[in-house]
Order: structure tokens, then C-alpha cells, then sequence
């Protein structure tokens, strides 16, 4: 048998969901092991960074990142990770696309803003009298000087730091999807057989409607938006012709529409755009709103009424975005000048 | 139709008198159906009154924005020779073979040579009169009159021009030729198509409204401009004597119509709609003015028309009055108008407004009367060319054809449809020579340039002055030759010229370039001609991109050079980044059927298949019921023509005995595949049950409609309460009239209420008809005709006023108080309100007839789904376009006539008929048909039918289609427009518009700023 | 006299029918306007996908307007009804994002509405100037400096 390749499983800002998906895959873990040694963890192995930083430059086969760049830290880890590592995997939609947390740069006035919520009088469930927030460094009474990671401004996904060689969609990514990637590099390692081309994302080419097998209308015109808890959801029926907002046909396929057919709910958007558009919550947008309650009075229809129609998307950033503002054309807030 | 051998050959070519909308459109349609088109107008430019006017009724369309579009293609067609500034002055020969005579008159300027780039216009130092401006603004001696004119050619008028030479001196295209000359031209033709138009009565001829002496009354036509944005007053509405914005405006209607002592007694048809749409969109440019309409009767016959006019009084409180007013006096101080006037009521009433617009009606030209003297044509009594009732297109000689209102005052649609129709007239005795005459060029073949390097050319107009004299037109050529894969770039006086494009042609075979860059004037009537330029030197037309440097820079940053040099070279390097990413597009060429389906075995239908037929294809005419004949069937008598089922008998004959027609009766549409030019419509027999599929390469729908069933008035309770159908069986049998001592009419039954909103159009011109005729039977039997409006437009009030000579009352009564029927001791009363004598009156009814209006035919649903063709409101089919496209469809190679459009009349259905199959010819004419260029295209690897698409297509040019196990949206190129709609929607970016990619449009973004953040 | 470079700039992305005719008209008429806006051409307003609008703000638009026919005049029937739609969205979106509504706006300007046109161009570019350059441009102009020093 061939040496075992090098595998890193690394987190940057993550839930960790991902490692619980990964642990997912179940048996294959075992054909995994046999090909592979984790040489680098921060939930499975004992490893440190200083283990990592001793390793030679490309000593790592590959290595898995999950997690969004939120901090100086994670951008660290990123780097050290590419130099170490043959091929660099962005695991999960944070780190392919931002991922929810990614969401908070569209907060205006950025961390600052967003410390101030979190730590501060602004929300009601903050209990904190001393107005106590997060320092970079801090001096112990005995006069240690602490230092916690920097957040950085803006979060981006892993390519925006570092040249990602693929990227593993979803939030997290489905069993089925690290299954294919797995198979692949096990085969690859055990049979020779080769790898997919740089930069490929592990799903489907088309959307999420290849794979859901809701049954669609002859035409579409959304005559209500529905909130999925606003109605009796029609298990048989496609989510945008109940009114209920569904990522699907704006995301890439491969999670085998879990949601769609087993939750009864609709897609958030989570394994990203295809890849032929250039952002997926502004192509979402302009599907949605090419179909929404188109009237038979167009011609004498008054702003007030056409505002009133696109109202009923609450938040279309949010929405539109969820897993996918830090890969946005547009992906941070910005303090515009008022006239 | 046979010919002997030894007659004269057929010239496949038409000639087309007057360049207005009708002469356009049959130009357009002649030419598609494979004819060579001589356009002769006696004006510069073509375009017509359309061209004038602001808005049309009732969607209030820009008039501009719909018709340049046609005008462009007129003007680019290679088959349609436009001769401006002439007149026919002879015409010999026979249908097929005639021999046209044409005085061309001298404009001083060589078509050939000019550019139309103005500058003379802005040297010339003689300002004169602008006609097209109806006189309320000038022009210059050397002028083009409006910016969209086709042939964009200057004309010098010599009665004005003082001879300077300025002009000559300022041209550097040596376009001024003060030499030059009228010339005489002879033209083969098969057929004469005349569209002179009309032109508006004078108003100073009716000298009591004060127009020329009164600065505030102005004439309708002058209004137009008024209102136009590129007008005198650029749009805003002023009154011409002190430029101040009025407040409350009167029209008047019926000047020059409806007014036997002016020598005008028909009504022109159209004045009641342009004055209200005049009215309404004076609230949208003046939003607290006071409207007021003056009118006799409202005439708002059309479809869609009785909505509008409902609009305007109920959403933009347009007051009409019903007098008519007897004179206009003016205060000489303020220039106040003052209108003293009999209300209805028998009051009078004195009211002062700022501004007086007259709403003239249409006549015939002296001009015209001239051209239909030359060409030995019968005028009617009222000045217009004579045609027969049934055969509304033909003048009284043969193989010359009318359309428009030369024939009698109509609206654009109506225009339209004749116009059409007269292009299927025309081809059916031009036949034998079908595509003789059309020019075809030869190309050379087009070089691969698929997966090379672009290599670009760029391409920089001086435009004489126009754009040199503020931007730096050489330092935009050094800039691009820095931009990447621009292989060469030159600067030329004008990159439009012929001598230019074979620089163009040798810089492409020289530098071996496969991309060319112009940085001129507007893609809009330019991009053709360097089309054309690349076609020529084998590459293919769509990988040019344009740069437009004059219209969007020059002309409008005249004194900011730097700037707008800056701007030139954005516009360039974004034109280079949209050239990079160019690929070549091609026109698929798609298989057509030559035959064609009609629906409905009506006069409609059965004109349309004969239409056809004449023209040389083969037609199969389904009818739903056992017999041919439609609601003809029911009609006995109408004004105009005597007996209709001898005319039904006839056309009955006609299309039975034509060979190429194939007559399926209980046979129903039972479903629909494939697209134009090609369509496998599946024939239902309705006794039987069977199916057969056929092929039709156009879709002709004529399901006519249905009588109203009155629901009142104790109809089908009282056999004295009859229909106007009925009575006139009745009348016609000679049964029953003699006795009757009073005979009631009453209109409206079943129109114009709640149910139904529009108006049938046909019955008042009907009870005017049966009123006459019971008349005649009998002169003492009192007829009263209860109405809200006489609606006889056009040559139809002559019957109107023959009845009221004959003694016919007519008492008027409105929607609050609508007349009742009472039964009293077995005789039957009608009460009624009469307005004038301010009373209520009890008219006993020994007979009492309602004129019932027109009902849509309940199939049309089913039928229109078949079809995928929508219907409105009402249930009547919707047509493509309301003022320019009468007869089309959304969806290409379907087409309407008759009844099932709306209610017509028996002369209007069959001049929509012909042009139904006017529209089929343009298709079913030719072997094959050629797809738009930048269509939209579905990436099959992406795309998983995710239905997004589909409701954005207007013309149901997207479908589904199975891929092996998998659906795909599939564009039929047959019928995509290419607006990008679909690509725009598109969430997986599977469908792009070919020529308007996602990334070419995003590269030319990129392009835009990349200079500006650095 | 040298271009002014500082100058806000504003991309308008038209329909070919209505609004490009409307600016040729503009041009025409020699109407004269602020040299600051570049006009990009596509068939119809509907082709104008939020994405682009997008696009150039991420650019460094200052101002973008789309602009096609009024309601009831596209030339393809229907396909500004669907264009606005789209766009009330995008504005919502935009807002949200924090770039000023009032620089975006969507246009109905028709084939003989030269001088609308041109009204809406100076009002526009007046608009513009008094809100200054957009947060992003000035964001990508500081990053090119940096980038351009750091060559050097």
C-alpha cells in the first residue's frame, strides 16, 4: 500500500456543523482513514499552530477549511494553511461564499456597530452595567498583556484571501456531497484516477430544481408572498407557486433538495449561485421580481401599488443573500453621503 | 387566376402613392410577400400625419416612438424604392402590366451624398414657415423637417431660399446642387396601391371661429404639436398669443364635418377621439386645466374607445357638452375667447376660455383630386375615391388599389388594415411575377472567426463638423490604438460615406481584422449600413459595435470639449470591450409550409381564404357549423347594399368553386403544434369526432361573434318587441310594417351598460338603415329612434341625415334615465325623457325593435388557448398592437379578422380580412423564413426547466423540451424578438440574449468606470 | 482646458427603443447636458438585470439610471411592467445596503421625449454632484492609490 496522503481538517469562524457533517459520512470515514492521516485539527487531532508551522512547505495533501475569514486569526490560518498544503478546500458555504456570517456586513458601521448591538443598551436582552466589550489586548492586574484576535472589517469567503483549489457548498455541506469528494480523492489516491479541475465546485451544474421534485406551474405569477408559517405548506406543490420565497431556482444543485422534499421547507440559498451568473441574490431578485403579482392593470397602475406589491419581501438583502453576501458583487454596507 | 400565353408579362412590382403610415405599411407587407415596392411621396420625407402627431388613442402610444421604427425599415429595405418630392401624372395599361408615369421634383440637395448631419440647417440665414409644425415654428430654407425624417436628405425650398450658398459653402459632403433638375421617370408595375392621405379642412373657411384672426383658436392638428415634446413649444402647453400657460381650454368639434352648408356633410370619424385624447393628455402636461368638448354626438365607435372616453370624464373630468357652437368671439385685450352657446336644455349660456382648439375634420387635397384625375378615378360626392361597399380596396379601375382615408375619413388602425389588405389586392394581380423583381445580393462567404484573436479596427467620424468641432477626434484615435486588441484605428470626415466604407473594407482585408469599432452617429440608422460594409468583406455583420460620439457627445457638450472628448474615449474603450467579446450571430433559416388555415367560414373568413387563393396558395377553411356564411346569414339589408344574401350566394360560390380552397364545415380547431411557418393544426370533425392533422404555415382566426339576446324590454315576452334582425326580415319579407302606426326603436340594448362597455359600432348605422326602409314602406308610420348617441361615422351620416329628412324622430335619452316599456290594455308605450322638450314623453309602439349590440363568441377562450393568443376584457381577441399592428397577434404567423376583433362593420371585416391574408402571404409567400439574429439561447447544461422564463416571453416564443430524461426551456427562434427578458429573469444564467450577453454587458460596465477610479 | 476626472459619473443603461431614441432626439435638438453620464444600449429594459445595476455601483458608479418606454409603449409588449418590478426590489436592496436612493433611478423616457431626456440628465448630474462620489468609488480610488504607491 502507498503512503497515506495528508489531510487537515481546519476551522475558521464556523458553528462547526461542518465537523458534525463530516462525522456524517459515517462508515466512509473508514475508507478515509485508510487513505488518509489528519495531520492537522482543531476539533480531531491534538495539533497546535506551532505543529502546523514546523510542518515543510506543501506537506499537506489538502486541506479542508470550514468557516467564514472573520478575524485576523482565521486569515492567518488560511495562509499558513496554503503554504502548507497541495490543495486548499473550501468546505462549507462560509467558507465558499461568507456564509451566514457574512450577513454582518451589511450592518452599517460595521464592528463597531455590531459590538454595540451585541454588548450594548441597544438590545434588550443584554445584561451588561459596566458597558464591558471586547479588547484586542488587555492587561491582567498582574500585568500579562492579553491578546485576542482582531476582527477584521469585512468577512469574505477563503478565495478572497488565498487561491482555493475547490470549494464544497452548503451549509453544511450534504453527507452526499463530501461523499463525492471523499470517493474522489480516495480513488485518485488509491487508483490514480484524476482529480477535478481546479477551481471546481463539488455539486451539480444546474439548480436546485433538478433535484426537487415539486411539481411547477405553467406560468408563474406570484400573486402573494407567504411566510412558510403563514400557510398550510403544500408538500406536492412548488414553494414559489405557494408565495413562499425558495432560493432553488438561484442555487446549484447537489444537497439532494433535502429541504425541499423531506422538510417541507423551502431552499435558503446555502450551496450558492451557478455558475454562469455573477451574484446569486441579485439573480434571485430578478427572478422574483419578474414574477411577482403581475395584474391585469399594468398600464394604470400606480407607484404606491407597485411599492405595496414589492413590500411584501421583507428583507431582500437578507433573504436574497443569506449564504452568500461576502461573495456578493456589493458584499459590504456601506455610509453613503446624505444630500 | 390563368393567363393565356400571349398576353404581356406580370411585373412583380407594385407602385405605392404616398408615404404615410397606409403607404408604409403596404410597402412592408408588398415587399415580404415577395414584391419590388416604388414609394412615391409628394412631400421630402415620408411618415406622413403620423409623424405630426403626438399621442394616438385610445392607449396614447407616442405616435413617433411606434411609427420611426417603420419608417427605418422602409428606408433600409433594398426593395422598396423611395422616390420623395413627386407625383404620378399618368397611368396606362392593365392589372399586371401598367406603366406609371412619375415627375420627380428638384430638392437642390444629392441624396447621395448627404448626410443629413444639419449643419446647413444651422448656417442657413432664412428662417420660413414649418409646415410640419403646423406654422407654429419656423425652419430654415434648407431644412430637414423632422429629426426621424426618412431619407434623412436636406431639402432646400427655392420659394425661400435667397440663393447665399452658405449652405454649399458649409457642406463638406458637396451635397448642395443648386443645379438640379426635374426629371420624368417611367416605372413598370403590376399594381397601383394609392395611400395619399388626407388632409384637414380649413378652419379659416368657417370664419365665425375666428381662426387666423383669433391667435388662441388653433386647429386640432396644431394642438398635436402643441403637445409634442420635440414641437414648438417643446411640449409645454402655451397659448400663442402671450406664451402664458392656460387653465381652461374648449374644443370644437365637427368643424368641417357633419356640415352640409360647408359643403362637408359626412362626419370625419375621427375627431370625437383625438379631441378627447387631446384633452386627456393636456391634464398630463397641465394637471388643474378645465377641459371642455363641444360636441354634437360622441363617437366613440372603436374598440376600446367608449372605456377611454369614460376615462376622461370620469378620471380626468372632461366636461362635454352637446351644442354646437355658432361662433368664437374674442376679448382684443387679454385674447380671451368667449363661446356663447345653447345648452341642451334650450339655455343659454356664455363661457370664456384661454385657448379654442378646432377640431377640423378630414377631406381630400387638391392634389389628390389632381392624382385621381390623372389616373382617370370616380370621386364620390364628398371628394373621396369611390369603392364599392363589398369590395372596399379596389377604386373604379381595375388593378388600382386604395387604402386610407383617400377612401373615406378612418383612424390608424383601420388605415392599417386597409393598407395590408390592399397589399394581398395588389399581390393577387402581380402573382406571376412574385419575387422577379426583388434584389437580391451576393456576399462573399464569411471567414471563421471563432476562437481567434480579436483583432479590432476602430473607426472615428469627423461627421463633417459635427462631431470635430468639439471633440478631439484625433487624440480619441490615439487613445484607442491603446486599447487592448485594437489592431488599427482612423479617423474619417465622414465614416458613413460610400468612399469611406471601402476604406473600411481594405482596412478589414489589409490588417486582416475581425472586429470592426465605428465611433460615429447612432446605432439606430447607421448599424445597418456598416452591417452591410462587414457583410461585404466576409465578415459576419454582427461582430461591428458602435460608439455613439455625435448624438450622445458632440452635439450635446458643445461647449465643454475637453470633457467631451473624455467622454469619446469612455465610449470607445467601452465599445472595444463589448467588440472583444463579440461572436458572430446568424439568422437561422426556417422551413415554411405554403398553405395556409382560416377559421371560420364567415365573410370574413371566406374573403380571407379567397385573398389567399387569389394570390396563389392553397387555404383550408374550417367552419364550426354545417354551412359557410357566418352572421351574413341573418342579414338581409344594410344601407349600402340592397340584397346581402345575394352577395352572401356569391361569395358562397366564390370560395366553393376556388380550387385552392379546401372547405371543412363541422370542423373545430382541436389543437395546435409547431410555429409560424410551420403549424400542425389538428382539425376536429364535430359530427363525427375525428382528428386530422394538417400543415399551415399561417393562422387566419375568424370566429366572427354573436348577436346580443336582449334581456329587457319584455323581448321574447311580446311578439310585438323584436330585434333589429328580426324586423328587418320582417321588412324585407314585406310583413307586418304596413299596420304599424308607430314603430320604437331603441339603441343601445345591450351595449355601452355594465355588462357590456364598448359600443357595437353597428346598430345605429343598422336602425338608421331598417328606420329608412320602414319609411319607405310606408311614409306614415311614425318612426322614433330612442339613442344616447347617433353613431353614423363617416359616409354613414348621409343615411342619418336622410332619415331625419324623411321624418324619422330621434330623441335622445342618457343612462340615468333609460327609456321604459309598459304594457297598457294590451298596447305597448315607450316612456322616455325628453331632454330638449324637458318632458317625459309616452310614445305608443306598435312594434318596438332593439337594437341589440354584438356579443364575443364564447369559443374564443378555448380557441385562443389553442392558439396562445390572448383575448380581452370584453372576450374579444387582442391584437398586437392597437394602432399599428390591427391584425397581428403577439404570436407571429397568427391572424384576426372580422368580428372576432370586435364589432365591425361588413366593409371594415373584409378589408380586415384581406389584410389578415395580406399578413398570411408575408409568410406562406416565401420557401423559408429568417430568425432574428440576437435571440435568445438556452444553455442546456444549466438550464433545469426551472419555468422562471416562460411567463416573461410575450410572444410564447419559450417552451419546454425533453433532453433525455430531464426537461430544458427551448427557444423557438421562429418567434423570438430578442428583448432578453427571459436572460434578464434567468436565476442560473442558462438563458443569454445573443448580442446582449450577461458578460459582454458587464464587461462593458467594467469598461465604463475603469478610468474613473484611478 | 482639461477633462474634468473628479467628476461624479453616472451610468445609464437604456432600452433602444424609447429611451436611446429619446437621447438621440436629445442630440438632435443639440440639447446641451452635463458630460458626465455613458449610456449603455440593450433592446429592451427588461434585459437590464439587477445584476448589472449592481455591477456598476460595485464599479464606482455615482448615479446609475435605467430607462425604457413608458408603461403600455414597449416595443416588446410588456417587458418594462416587468423591469420595474425588479427595480423596486433592487432599490429596497439598495437601500438596505446603504448606497442613497438617490442615486438610482428608473426612467420612462420615450422616442420624442429629447427634451425629458435631457432634463432628466442635468437633474440627475445635479443630484449627483451635491451627494459627491459614491463611498465606493472612493473606497476603489484609495485602494488604486495604495496599490499604485505600492509599485512604485
Amino acid at each position: 500500500m502507498s503512503e497515506k496522503i495528508r489531510l487537515a481538517i481546519a476551522t475558521a469562524a464556523t458553528c462547526d456543523g461542518c465537523d458534525m457533517a463530516i462525522i456524517d459520512i459515517d462508515g466512509m470515514l473508514l475508507d478515509l482513514f485508510d487513505i488518509a492521516d489528519i495531520v492537522f485539527s482543531q476539533t480531531y487531532v491534538d495539533t497546535k499552530y506551532e505543529d502546523l508551522e514546523k510542518m515543510p512547505d506543501g506537506y499537506i495533501t489538502a486541506s479542508l477549511v470550514h468557516g467564514s475569514m472573520r478575524d485576523e486569526e482565521n486569515v492567518h490560518l488560511a495562509k499558513l494553511l496554503r503554504k502548507k498544503s497541495k490543495l486548499m478546500v473550501a468546505f462549507g458555504a462560509c467558507s465558499a461564499f461568507g456564509g451566514i456570517p457574512s450577513l454582518a456586513n451589511s450592518v452599517k458601521g460595521g464592528m463597531g456597530k455590531i459590538w454595540q448591538t451585541v454588548y450594548g443598551k441597544d438590545t434588550a436582552s443584554t445584561v451588561n452595567p459596566e458597558g464591558t466589550t471586547p479588547q484586542h489586548k488587555w492587561k491582567t492586574p498582574l500585568g500579562r498583556t492579553l491578546t485576542l484576535p482582531e476582527a477584521e472589517q469585512k468577512i469574505v469567503p477563503m478565495d478572497k484571501i488565498i487561491d482555493v483549489d475547490y470549494y464544497l457548498p452548503g451549509c453544511p455541506p450534504a453527507v452526499s456531497t463530501i461523499k463525492t469528494f471523499v470517493g474522489a480523492v480516495h480513488s485518485h489516491v488509491t487508483k490514480g484516477t484524476p482529480l477535478p479541475p481546479k477551481g471546481a465546485i463539488i455539486a451539480s451544474e444546474k439548480t436546485l430544481c433538478e433535484e426537487c421534485p415539486r411539481v411547477k406551474p405553467e406560468k408563474y405569477n406570484i400573486k402573494k408572498i407567504n411566510r412558510p408559517y403563514e400557510i398550510e405548506l403544500d408538500p406536492e406543490k412548488c414553494f414559489l407557486e405557494q408565495g413562499v420565497i425558495c432560493l432553488g431556482v438561484a442555487t446549484r444543485a447537489g444537497c439532494g433538495a433535502q429541504c425541499t422534499k423531506v422538510g417541507n421547507m423551502p431552499c435558503r440559498g446555502c450551496y450558492g449561485p451557478t455558475g454562469l451568473v455573477l451574484d446569486q441574490g441579485a439573480s434571485m431578485l430578478s427572478a422574483l421580481g419578474s414574477i411577482l403579482d403581475m395584474t391585469d392593470h399594468e398600464l394604470d397602475m400606480t407607484d404606491d401599488e407597485l411599492e405595496k406589491i414589492v413590500a411584501q419581501v421583507p428583507d431582500p438583502l437578507g433573504t436574497f443573500y443569506r449564504y452568500t453576501f461576502g461573495n456578493a458583487i456589493i458584499n459590504e454596507a456601506v455610509e453613503d453621503a446624505e444630500e | 387566376m390563368t393567363t393565356t400565353g400571349k398576353t404581356d408579362k406580370t411585373f412583380g412590382s407594385v407602385l405605392v402613392v404616398g408615404g404615410g403610415i397606409g403607404g408604409i405599411q403596404t410597402s412592408l407587407d408588398l415587399v415580404e410577400a415577395g414584391f419590388k415596392v416604388y414609394m412615391v411621396e409628394s412631400s421630402p420625407a415620408i411618415g406622413g400625419v403620423m409623424a405630426q402627431l403626438d399621442k394616438t388613442f385610445p392607449t396614447n402610444d407616442c405616435s413617433m416612438c411606434i411609427l420611426s421604427p417603420k419608417l427605418v425599415s422602409c428606408g433600409r429595405n433594398q426593395n422598396i424604392e423611395i422616390i420623395t418630392n413627386a407625383e404620378v401624372t399618368h397611368v396606362t395599361g392593365r392589372p399586371g402590366n401598367f406603366k406609371a408615369n412619375i415627375n420627380v421634383y428638384p430638392r437642390y440637395v444629392d441624396p447621395k451624398l448627404c448626410t443629413g448631419c444639419g449643419t446647413c440647417m444651422q448656417y442657413c440665414p432664412v428662417h420660413c414657415i414649418s409646415g410640419f409644425n403646423e406654422g407654429l415654428a419656423g425652419k430654415k430654407a434648407i431644412f430637414i423637417e423632422f429629426p426621424q425624417a426618412i431619407p434623412l436628405v436636406a431639402t432646400i425650398d427655392r420659394n425661400a431660399c435667397i440663393g447665399c450658398q452658405m449652405c454649399e459653402n458649409v457642406c463638406l459632403a458637396k451635397a448642395v446642387k443648386y443645379s438640379d433638375k426635374q426629371e420624368e421617370r417611367t416605372l413598370d408595375v403590376g399594381a397601383v396601391i394609392l395611400a395619399p392621405g388626407f388632409e384637414e379642412f380649413r378652419p379659416e373657411l368657417k370664419s365665425e371661429y375666428g381662426y387666423g384672426r383669433y391667435p388662441n383658436v388653433i386647429s386640432s392638428i396644431q394642438f398635436e404639436r402643441v403637445l409634442n415634446a420635440s414641437g414648438p413649444y417643446q411640449g409645454h402647453v402655451l397659448r400663442p398669443s402671450d406664451g402664458k400657460i392656460p387653465k381652461k381650454i374648449a374644443w370644437l368639434q365637427c368643424i368641417g364635418s357633419r356640415d352640409p352648408k360647408a359643403g362637408k356633410p359626412y362626419c370625419s370619424a375621427v375627431c370625437c377621439m383625438y379631441a378627447t385624447k387631446e384633452a386627456i393628455m393636456t391634464r398630463e402636461h397641465v394637471p388643474d386645466i378645465e377641459q371642455t368638448i363641444f360636441i354634437m354626438d360622441m363617437r366613440a365607435v372603436g374598440k376600446g374607445f367608449e372605456q377611454y372616453y369614460n376615462r376622461a370624464q370620469n378620471e380626468y373630468g372632461i366636461r362635454y357638452i352637446r351644442s354646437r357652437i355658432p361662433e368664437v368671439m374674442e376679448d382684443p385685450v387679454t385674447h380671451d375667447l368667449t363661446l356663447r352657446y345653447e345648452a341642451e336644455d334650450g339655455t343659454e349660456k356664455t363661457e370664456t376660455f384661454d385657448l379654442v382648439v378646432l377640431s377640423v375634420g378630414l377631406q381630400t387635397s387638391e392634389a389628390v383630386k389632381k392624382l385621381a384625375d390623372n389616373l382617370g378615378l370616380e370621386l364620390s360626392e364628398d371628394g373621396f375615391a369611390k369603392t364599392d361597399y363589398t369590395n372596399p380596396l379596389s377604386t373604379s379601375r381595375s388593378g388600382i388599389y386604395v387604402a386610407g382615408a383617400f377612401s373615406g375619413p378612418k383612424d390608424i388602425p383601420e388605415t392599417v388594415a386597409q393598407a395590408i389588405g390592399a397589399s394581398a389586392k395588389a399581390g393577387a394581380d402581380c402573382a406571376a411575377g412574385r419575387a422577379t423583381s426583388l434584389v437580391e445580393k451576393e456576399y462573399p462567404p464569411q471567414t471563421d472567426v471563432l476562437g481567434e484573436e480579436p483583432r479590432i479596427g476602430v473607426f472615428i467620424c469627423h461627421c463633417g463638423i459635427n462631431i470635430a468641432n468639439t471633440v478631439d477626434v484625433v487624440d480619441v484615435m490615439d487613445y484607442a490604438k491603446t486599447l487592448p486588441n485594437v489592431i488599427v484605428a482612423e479617423h474619417n470626415l465622414y465614416t458613413c460615406s460610400q468612399d469611406t466604407q471601402k476604406l473600411i473594407s481594405k482596412s478589414i482585408k489589409d490588417n486582416n481584422l475581425n472586429r470592426v469599432v465605428v465611433a460615429s452617429c447612432t446605432p439606430r440608422t447607421h448599424e445597418p449600413l456598416f452591417q452591410e460594409t462587414l457583410r461585404e468583406s466576409g465578415l459576419n455583420p454582427y461582430l461591428v459595435e458602435m460608439a455613439n460620439i455625435r448624438e450622445h457627445c458632440s452635439w450635446i457638450h458643445q461647449g465643454d470639449p475637453a470633457n467631451a472628448t473624455e467622454k469619446a474615449r469612455d465610449l470607445v474603450r467601452v465599445a472595444v470591450a463589448k467588440a472583444r467579446m463579440l461572436q458572430p450571430l446568424a439568422r437561422r433559416s426556417l422551413p415554411v409550409t405554403q398553405s395556409a388555415l382560416v377559421i371560420g367560414g364567415g365573410a370574413a373568413g371566406m374573403n380571407a381564404a379567397l385573398d389567399i387563393a387569389r394570390n396563389g396558395y392553397p387555404v383550408t377553411l374550417i367552419e364550426k357549423t354545417g354551412e359557410l356564411g357566418g352572421n351574413l346569414k341573418y342579414a338581409r339589408y344594410t344601407n349600402e347594399v340592397g340584397d346581402m344574401q345575394a352577395y352572401l350566394k356569391s361569395l358562397i360560390f366564390e370560395a366553393t368553386r376556388n380550387k385552392l380552397i379546401t372547405i371543412k364545415t363541422n370542423t373545430i380547431l382541436g389543437d395546435l403544434s409547431g410555429s409560424v411557418g410551420s403549424f400542425k393544426p389538428v382539425l376536429k370533425n364535430t359530427a363525427t369526432g375525428e382528428k386530422e392533422e394538417i400543415s399551415a404555415g399561417a393562422i387566419v382566426v375568424a370566429t366572427g361573434a354573436n348577436q346580443h339576446k336582449p334581456k329587457e324590454y319584455l323581448y321574447g315576452e311580446d311578439p310585438r318587441v323584436l330585434t333589429q334582425l328580426e324586423f328587418e326580415k320582417k321588412l324585407i319579407e314585406g310583413n307586418g310594417v304596413k299596420n304599424a302606426k308607430s314603430i320604437v326603436m331603441i339603441q343601445c340594448v345591450g351595449s355601452r351598460n355594465d355588462e357590456h362597455q364598448y359600443c357595437s359600432r353597428i346598430c345605429c348605422s343598422t336602425a338608421v338603415a331598417n328606420a329608412n326602409l320602414a319609411k319607405e314602406e310606408n311614409p306614415n308610420t311614425e318612426v322614433y329612434v330612442l339613442y344616447r348617441d347617433i353613431r353614423t361615422y363617416g359616409f354613414r351620416e348621409h343615411y342619418y341625415n336622410k332619415a331625419r329628412e324623411k321624418g324619422v324622430i330621434f330623441v335622445r335619452w342618457d343612462p340615468d334615465h333609460k327609456p321604459e316599456v309598459i304594457k297598457h290594455d294590451g298596447k305597448l308605450f315607450v316612456r322616455v325623457n325628453d331632454p330638449v322638450l324637458k318632458t317625459t314623453l309616452e310614445i305608443p309602439a306598435d312594434l318596438l325593435i332593439l337594437s341589440s349590440g354584438v356579443e364575443p363568441n364564447p369559443d374564443n377562450k378555448d380557441i385562443g388557448t389553442i392558439l396562445k393568443v390572448p383575448i380581452n376584457d370584453e372576450g374579444f381577441f387582442l391584437e398586437a398592437h392597437v394602432k399599428l399592428r390591427p391584425v397581428d397577434f403577439a404570436t407571429d404567423g397568427v391572424y384576426l379578422a372580422g368580428m372576432a376583433y370586435h364589432p365591425r362593420m361588413l366593409d371594415e371585416t373584409l378589408a380586415q380580412a384581406s389584410a389578415a391574408a395580406g399578413r398570411a402571404l408575408t409568410v406562406i409567400s416565401k420557401d423559408k423564413l429568417l430568425s432574428e439574429a440576437a435571440i435568445a439561447n438556452v444553455n442546456e447544461d444549466i438550464c433545469d426547466a426551472c419555468r422562471i422564463c416562460l411567463p416573461m416571453c410575450p410572444y410564447s416564443a419559450i417552451n419546454l423540451k425533453n433532453v433525455g430524461e430531464k426537461q430544458v426551456a427551448n427557444v423557438d427562434e421562429a418567434l423570438c424578438k430578442g428583448c432578453g427578458a427571459c436572460a434578464a429573469a434567468c436565476p442560473s444564467g442558462a438563458m443569454e440574449q445573443l448580442g446582449f450577453t450577461t458578460k459582454q454587458l458587464a464587461s462593458m460596465i467594467d469598461a465604463v468606470l475603469e478610468e474613473a477610479v484611478k | 482646458m482639461s477633462a474634468d476626472k473628479n467628476k461624479p459619473l453616472i451610468v445609464v443603461l437604456s432600452c433602444n427603443w424609447c429611451t436611446y431614441a429619446g437621447a438621440d432626439l436629445a442630440g438632435v435638438s443639440r440639447f446641451q447636458m452635463p458630460t458626465n453620464f455613458r449610456l449603455i444600449r440593450t433592446m429592451c429594459s427588461a434585459r437590464i438585470d439587477p445584476e448589472l445595476v449592481l455591477k456598476a455601483f460595485a464599479k464606482g458608479a455615482d448615479g446609475v439610471i435605467v430607462a425604457g418606454c413608458h408603461p403600455g409603449d414597449c416595443h416588446y409588449i410588456s417587458g418594462n411592467y416587468r423591469e420595474r418590478r425588479r427595480i423596486k426590489l433592487l432599490e429596497m436592496m439598495l437601500k438596505q445596503i446603504g448606497i442613497s436612493p438617490k442615486r438610482f433611478a428608473l426612467e420612462w423616457i420615450s422616442a420624442s421625449e429629447g427634451q425629458k431626456f435631457a432634463d432628466t440628465m442635468r437633474n440627475f448630474s445635479a443630484q449627483i454632484d451635491r451627494l459627491g462620489m459614491s463611498p465606493i468609488r472612493i473606497k476603489l480610488m484609495e485602494e488604486n492609490e495604495r496599490k499604485e504607491v505600492a509599485h512604485v
